[in-house]
């Protein structure tokens, strides 16, 4: 598959994980390999057949067994541990998983870049891929209302989820402080009633010698 | 609620009671059978003699009775290969026509051979046809016994052994192999009469596989966890001829010092863990006429949590290569999967029918009879069991 001018086409064999589960506001994604999910924070999009690709941003990674029954336990023993506990049990990738959700933050369609719920959910099997730099730029440059809807997630470590997003799209802009500054005020806005929630997420943001709230 | 639990907990103490009063007898049976055990354990070759003797399935010991092997040392590489077998009996109440299934999970782990890829199946198939679904006598065509219960176990159990010499034919041969199924080599075929067609059928075929693992070189053993065997109690009672008022044993006590216990009890004392007791040989005039060079021989393996049974075709148990081999498989399996072989346990993963499974086959078999225009009625009883009326 040939890249398109926004970036939102990937290559197959950037394939991360198949959609497994699917609603309107998230889905959840098996990684192609044990603990191979992408970062947290990280944006993410599925394409359909239709011309709609969704954007996600991994909120939350996990694993675990395969079988919802079975429950991992201490393996290590004497010099065995890490890796080598692996390498003692090569059936463990095939009955472990790492799976991750992602928060439904934005849609791609005939062209234009939306910012808001797609009208279908992302499709049970299809490939998730990570987001190219370029697509990251093109999302992020069409405006931060998307932060409005991770603000909105439940049952997740929000703030931590802003920060560590915020983080990684400014590393991959290339120009990190103009970003960080445009999500400073975004976040500034939809938290004025909350000034020490805002101070919170801000300082996870930056290094710890660059706060400058 | 269906079940009378104030009077079924009164039974459940009154169990309890005779539990632990027979747990404690069981332990001074024992304390009297050790003089009986001492004056045999050297003179085996009288027992074995005595063991070709018996009408009754007995161990046939193949030397001293007191032998134990501690574990050999451990392989740093080997392939462990595993069936296991589950099965949906034909539903006579469901009305969705005559079908079942056999599902057997297959597990290929290569360990220390990090090129090799690890493989863990299941591969599932429908008996349907009037060949599936009832056994024929040759003979006598008119002789038609449904597919179904203990028969359907036993093909089951060749099923599973198939699958396990599948395995073992593709194996390249470059690190020793070890192929394993869950409890015995010695399964059971029920027939209404002697030289009946049934066992014929089973036997024949189990036999045809144990044949294509022996080909294959790949040492195959049935692991059998807390082995309640007593092949040879059946012995030792041969030798006393089962009569407590005339044996210097039970001297006269009301009933045989060796009832109720296993071939564990007397031989897994003092038994270190991983260590093994020596081979002993199944006579069985069940399955020996079949079996030939396949027949049975056990021995018992200290688990640490338990006494397990482990049987192996007399092939494997007179190659003294592929008997170590198994040992040190079983205790590295046994490590690796606490207490149970890892690559048994896969197996069964990989085997068992959930009852979600057991739901959407019901639902593909209907949809696809409504498809056709027959009507999938369930029985007047299966009705009155899914609508309650009061």
């Amino acid at each position: 598959m040939t890249m398109s001018p926004n970036g939102f086409h990937a290559p197959h064999s950037d394939v991360s994980g198949e959609v497994i589960e699917s609603s309107t506001t998230e889905f959840l994604a098996q990684a192609q390999q044990l603990d191979g999910a992408p970062p947290f924070g990280a944006f993410v999009q599925v394409a359909t057949d239709d011309g709609l690709t969704i954007l996600g941003v991994v909120a939350h990674v996990q694993t675990g067994g395969i079988d919802p029954g079975a429950r991992a336990i201490m393996r290590g023993h004497d010099d065995i541990r890490d890796d080598l506990i692996y390498q003692e049990n090569p059936d463990l990738p095939l009955v472990l998983r790492t799976t991750y959700r992602a928060l439904v933050v934005g849609f791609t369609e005939g062209g234009s870049i939306y910012q808001f719920l797609p009208p279908r959910p992302a499709r049970l099997h299809y490939s998730v891929t990570p987001c190219s730099a370029a697509a990251v730029k093109t999302f992020t440059d069409t405006g931060l209302d998307y932060l409005g809807a991770l603000l909105a997630g439940t049952e997740i470590p929000i703030d931590e989820l802003l920060a560590a997003n915020i983080r990684q799209t400014a590393a991959l802009r290339g120009e990190p402080q103009a970003f960080l500054q445009a999500a400073g005020k975004e976040l500034a806005q939809l938290l004025h009633t909350d000034y020490g929630r805002l101070t919170a997420i801000l300082r996870r943001c930056v290094g710890p010698l660059e706060v400058r709230v | 609620m269906p079940l009378d639990l104030l009077n079924v907990s009164t039974q459940v103490r009154q169990m309890g009671e005779l539990l632990a009063e027979r747990r404690s007898d069981q332990s001074r049976r024992v304390e009297l059978l050790n003089a009986m055990l001492a004056a045999y354990t050297d003179r085996w070759q009288e027992l074995a003699d005595l063991a070709e003797q018996v009408k009754e399935r007995v161990a046939v010991p193949t030397g001293p009775l007191d032998e134990r092997l501690p574990a050999p040392d451990p392989l740093k590489t080997y392939t462990a290969l595993a069936t296991d077998g589950a099965e949906i009996d034909p539903d006579r109440h469901g009305g969705s026509g005559d079908f079942f299934l056999i599902n057997v999970g297959r597990v290929r782990i290569p360990y220390g051979q990090p090129h090799r890829e690890v493989e863990l199946r299941s591969v599932s198939s429908l008996g349907f046809t009037e060949d599936d679904l009832f056994i024929v006598d040759p003979r006598d065509p008119r002789r038609q016994v449904p597919m179904r219960d203990r028969h359907l176990d036993a093909l089951r159990t060749v099923e599973e052994l198939r699958a396990l010499a599948d395995l073992a034919e593709s194996e390249p041969g470059d690190a020793p192999s070890i192929a394993l199924v869950d409890g015995t080599l010695l399964f059971s075929v029920l027939e209404e009469r002697p030289r009946d067609f049934l066992r014929t059928r089973f036997y024949s075929d189990y036999v045809a596989q144990l044949e294509r693992l022996r080909v294959a070189h790949v040492p195959v053993a049935a692991y059998a966890s807390r082995s309640r065997g007593v092949d040879l109690v059946n012995l030792f009672r041969a030798v006393c001829g089962g009569t407590p008022l005339a044996c210097d044993v039970c001297a006269g006590a009301h009933a045989c010092a060796l009832r109720g216990l296993t071939d564990a009890h007397i031989l897994g004392r003092e038994l270190r863990q991983w260590a093994r007791t020596g081979v002993f040989r199944v006579r069985s005039n069940v399955h020996d006429p079949f079996f030939g060079v396949h027949r049975a021989y056990f021995f018992l393996l200290q688990t640490g949590e338990e006494i397990a049974r482990v049987e192996v075709p007399e092939w494997v148990a007179r190659d003294f290569t592929m008997l170590s081999n198994v040992h040190a498989v079983l205790v590295d399996q046994l490590a690796k999967g606490f207490g149970y072989p890892a690559v048994l346990a896969r197996a069964d993963d990989r085997a068992v029918i959930s009852l979600s499974d057991r739901t959407v086959l019901d639902t593909l078999v209907r949809q696809e009879l409504a498809r056709r225009g027959v009507l999938a009625r369930p029985s007047a009883k299966l009705h009155r069991k899914q609508v309650r009326t009061v």
